[in-house]
């Protein structure tokens, strides 16, 4: 090849190849570092005095290093019930979710489901068109699940697009698996559960990966249908408590002085620290699905 | 196959358009409201069953003055609220239950920015809350009005007037804009700010530094912002200080230019002697106003970031900049922010100093409005209204007052040689951990009195000094008793304040330069301004009359 000597039985790159690789490493230090240093800065500013806080200027360093503020916020309930009801939420709906996203999705998948086509236009008519905040706010109020933590489950529940997803994967099982178990008396239910469900493990586990991520980081729902602040979910918490009440109330055109002190910057930081640290805890282990995520999203087929 | 689908198609395009007016269906459970607006007199029946009277016995219109505190049946109240303590089962909520016999849920709104939506979600759901908060929503209060959702509070203001009597004693104006052409009232003013909290502040360690005197002109003023930018006033050997700064991009960081000219304003409407409304940035005091201040930036006595967003107390806190137009309220030792600062400036000492004399020769602070910014009112879903704003009216005298927003003196506080110590301050974590609930239900009657028990005496002093020097320019600005109704106001005021911020702050940042004023004024008239200016002279010569009759027929006085 152009630009490469062959010593022994090593290949050597050339001066420019080593220059780009060079270049290369050093760009994408950087650019981990700029994504990297926001967080960075809200750890220290976690571990900064309030007062010095309030001054800005902490850059690698915390200033009058302190665990007061995490005392502090551990010793808030807000963060407790914002941690249980967001758990709770994304756990049970994940769960539900996913499965009857697959119960939804199997069906359709079948050519000989009679009025399969009109049913699967109804499912991506909803992905085009939503009836709004009002009509959905007045529809959990009326069948009673206002101020209820399933409001923030159920209408998030099954997602047409994940149903696309799981469907062109069970297209892609091959018909003849589903064939030979009916030949030996499996009905559909029983194919549904001990063959196709097996198969679809990766799927699956996509599928309930984006599902947690959506219910964790949901902030709308809690806006709309819960009254009490202790079934707040945890994104509602952090962005009331993230709010600089004067910058926001000036925001939203009154000029006066806040009379309440907005929250310390550590306690806002803290709070963001708290909070994000399951998700970088689980992250790792869960982030091959993420990858593959992104490439099944393909409609195969 | 493709016929029935487009049938298929075409139905269910049908059924969305039908769903559209289901939204619209309110499922009649506001028809237990009296058609026709709920008044006090509708509720006569409850004072007769209810028992107690006051001592005096006096009649009112709704029969037998009710005793809050006297009621046997527990009732039900829910407050959708946003500010303040907003956790339930507190010990101030559990004190104000059993005081008054009732059970108080909390609907908390889900903060600024989303906050609105859910406001409107709760009116428009059929399910409303007793009492009901909101700001800045002109347009959706004139549809609870006419949609009968709220009550005619009028009579039982002037019967229990703890409220009205505060409002009336701070600023007579302030009822004005929350009474209604017929005298009657569907909110409740939340929280007005004092007549001025602002005030001109100066580093008295950099003016004893540099052998300086206090300012009392613009003049000296200036040449004091040369000498901090200049002289060296921390006598660090370094050039890092400068002469004013404090809230970006916030024309109020100005207003000693501001005020320096007759009828200049970055925001409001004026109103000049003859009665003549203007749009203040488009004066010719203001034109004045901003060469002056775009000199001064030019010349390097402002903070260069002055022309960002930049957050206030994070810029006092730092220093760097020895004059700022600031708030009343840094004059307090508690002051979080002033902490701040000293804890980083141990010898720096920020005094506040008079306004300085101007152009025009009338030093003025900065007014705030007489109308509040925040209303609350009662719903027409409330069961018994008269003992609901009966029992709120309770809870505003100034005592009960005290011990809502502060606690118990010697229990949550303390007062020692007039000045306020907190024991658990309402801001502190521990009134939250410990679910304490001190100033619970903030911004649904906010003192700024004797009850206001934080300020020192200095400060409280500051507050009135800072008022009573505002009177002048208060009465050069225009307030607008219904903003809803400057129809041409509301269609063109984006583009119009949008023009206006670029053009105003560029000129300080040197960009454009009031050279080309006259090609300003130009596009703000070609977005509208002067049909805006006709309409709102309209309003303004409507308005003045409605508000000489109500002071002159005493109306909620």
């Amino acid at each position: 090849m152009m630009g490469r000597k062959v010593k022994g039985t090593a290949i050597q790159s050339s001066v420019g190849e080593k220059i780009f690789t060079v270049l290369n490493y050093t760009f994408f230090i950087v650019l981990c570092l700029v994504m990297l240093y926001p967080f960075w800065h809200v750890i220290m500013v976690s571990l900064s005095s309030p007062s010095q806080a309030l001054r800005g200027g902490i850059f690698l360093l915390p200033k009058d290093f302190t665990f007061s503020t995490y005392v502090s916020v551990f010793q808030s309930k807000d963060i407790y019930s914002g941690f249980y009801t967001t758990i709770f939420v994304s756990v049970i709906g994940t769960v539900l979710g996913t499965f009857l996203t697959a119960l939804t999705a199997y069906p359709l998948s079948k050519d000989r489901l009679r009025g399969g086509k009109v049913l699967m236009f109804l499912v991506l008519f909803t992905m085009i068109f939503n009836a709004g905040m009002i009509p959905n706010y007045l529809l959990i109020k009326n069948i009673g699940l206002y101020d209820n933590r399933f409001a923030l489950i159920l209408p998030l529940l099954v997602s047409a697009y994940n149903c696309i997803i799981m469907k062109s994967f069970f297209r892609s099982i091959p018909e003849s698996l589903e064939e030979s178990a009916r030949i030996d008396g499996a009905n559909d239910m029983r194919i549904f559960f001990s063959i196709i469900l097996p198969l679809s493990k990766a799927t699956i586990a996509t599928i309930a990966l984006f599902t947690a991520v959506m219910y964790w980081n949901d902030y709308l729902s809690t806006v709309l249908y819960i009254q009490s602040s202790d079934k707040w979910s945890l994104q509602a918490v952090l962005r009331n408590m993230l709010t600089n009440t004067q910058q926001a109330m000036q925001s939203a055109g009154v000029n006066v002085r806040a009379q309440q002190n907005t929250n310390a910057e550590t306690i806002k930081a803290a709070n963001i620290v708290v909070a994000t640290l399951p998700i970088l805890i689980i992250y790792p282990f869960v982030q091959k699905y993420f990858v593959k995520g992104v490439m099944i999203g393909g409609v195969k087929g | 196959m493709k016929k029935s689908k487009q049938i298929i198609s075409l139905v269910l395009a049908l059924m969305l358009c039908i769903s559209v007016f289901a939204g619209c269906d309110n499922g009649g459970t506001t028809s237990s409201a009296a058609s026709g607006g709920t008044s006090a007199a509708d509720n006569s029946s409850a004072v007769d069953s209810s028992t107690g009277g006051d001592e005096s016995g006096d009649v009112t219109p709704t029969g037998e003055k009710v005793d809050p505190t006297a009621y046997e049946e527990t009732m039900d109240v829910t407050f959708a609220l946003m500010t303040g303590f907003t956790q339930s089962d507190s010990r101030v909520e559990k004190m104000l239950e059993e005081k008054y016999n009732i059970n108080i849920d909390l609907i908390v709104l889900p903060g600024w920015t989303d906050g609105q939506s859910k406001i409107n979600l709760l009116m428009a759901g059929g399910d409303m809350p007793d009492v009901i908060w909101w700001w800045s929503m002109d347009n959706e209060f004139l549809q609870w009005k006419d949609a009968d959702l709220l009550v005619d509070v009028s009579d039982y203001m002037n019967t229990y007037t703890n409220i009205r009597d505060y409002y009336n004693k701070m600023d007579t104006k302030t009822l004005f804009y929350a009474t209604e052409d017929d005298g009657s009232i569907y909110r409740i003013p939340g929280d007005v700010a004092e007549p001025s909290c602002e005030c001109l502040w100066i580093r008295q360690d950099w003016l004893d530094n540099l052998s300086l005197e206090v300012p009392t002109t613009i003049e000296e003023l200036e040449e004091v912002m040369r000498a901090f930018t200049e002289d060296d006033p921390d006598g660090n050997g370094q050039n890092d200080t400068y002469g004013l700064g404090g809230d970006g991009y916030d024309f109020r960081t100005f207003w000693p230019w501001v005020q320096s000219y007759d009828y200049a304003h970055y925001d409001r409407f004026t109103v000049d002697a003859d009665g003549t409304v203007g749009y203040g940035p488009a004066n010719e005091g203001t034109k004045n106003m901003l060469a002056d201040v775009a000199e001064l930036y030019s010349k390097g006595y402002i903070t260069p970031n002055i022309t960002q967003d930049t957050d206030r107390d994070e810029e006092m806190a730092n220093g760097g900049f020895g004059v700022t137009y600031s708030w009343c309220a840094y004059n307090n030792p508690d002051s979080q922010t002033m902490k701040s600062f000293k804890d980083a400036n141990p010898e720096g000492n920020w005094v506040p100093i008079d306004m300085v004399v101007g152009a025009n020769g009338n030093p003025q602070e900065d007014p705030a409005t007489s109308a509040a910014w925040a209303y609350f009112g009662i719903t027409t879903a409330c069961e018994d209204p008269e003992r609901l704003y009966a029992l709120y009216d309770d809870m505003c005298g100034l005592e009960n007052y005290i011990e809502r927003r502060y606690g118990v003196e010697g229990e949550d506080y303390t007062i020692e040689g007039g000045l306020y110590n907190p024991i658990i301050a309402p801001e502190s974590d521990e009134n939250n951990t410990q679910n304490i609930g001190l100033n619970l239900f903030n911004n649904l009657f906010n003192r700024k009195d004797e009850g206001l028990i934080y300020n020192t005496p200095e400060t409280t002093a500051l507050f009135a000094k800072s008022g009573a020097a505002s009177r002048d320019q208060a009465a050069a600005l225009v307030e607008w008793r219904n903003p809803a109704s400057l129809t041409a106001w509301v269609e063109s005021r984006t583009d119009i304040e949008d023009e206006k911020n670029r053009y105003m702050w560029s000129v300080v940042g040197g960009e454009e330069s009031v050279d080309s004023w006259d090609t300003y004024i130009a596009t703000l008239n070609g977005l509208g301004l002067e049909d805006v200016l006709a309409e709102a002279q309209e309003i303004y010569n409507t308005e003045a009359g409605q508000l000489e009759e109500y002071m002159n027929n005493k109306v909620n006085q």
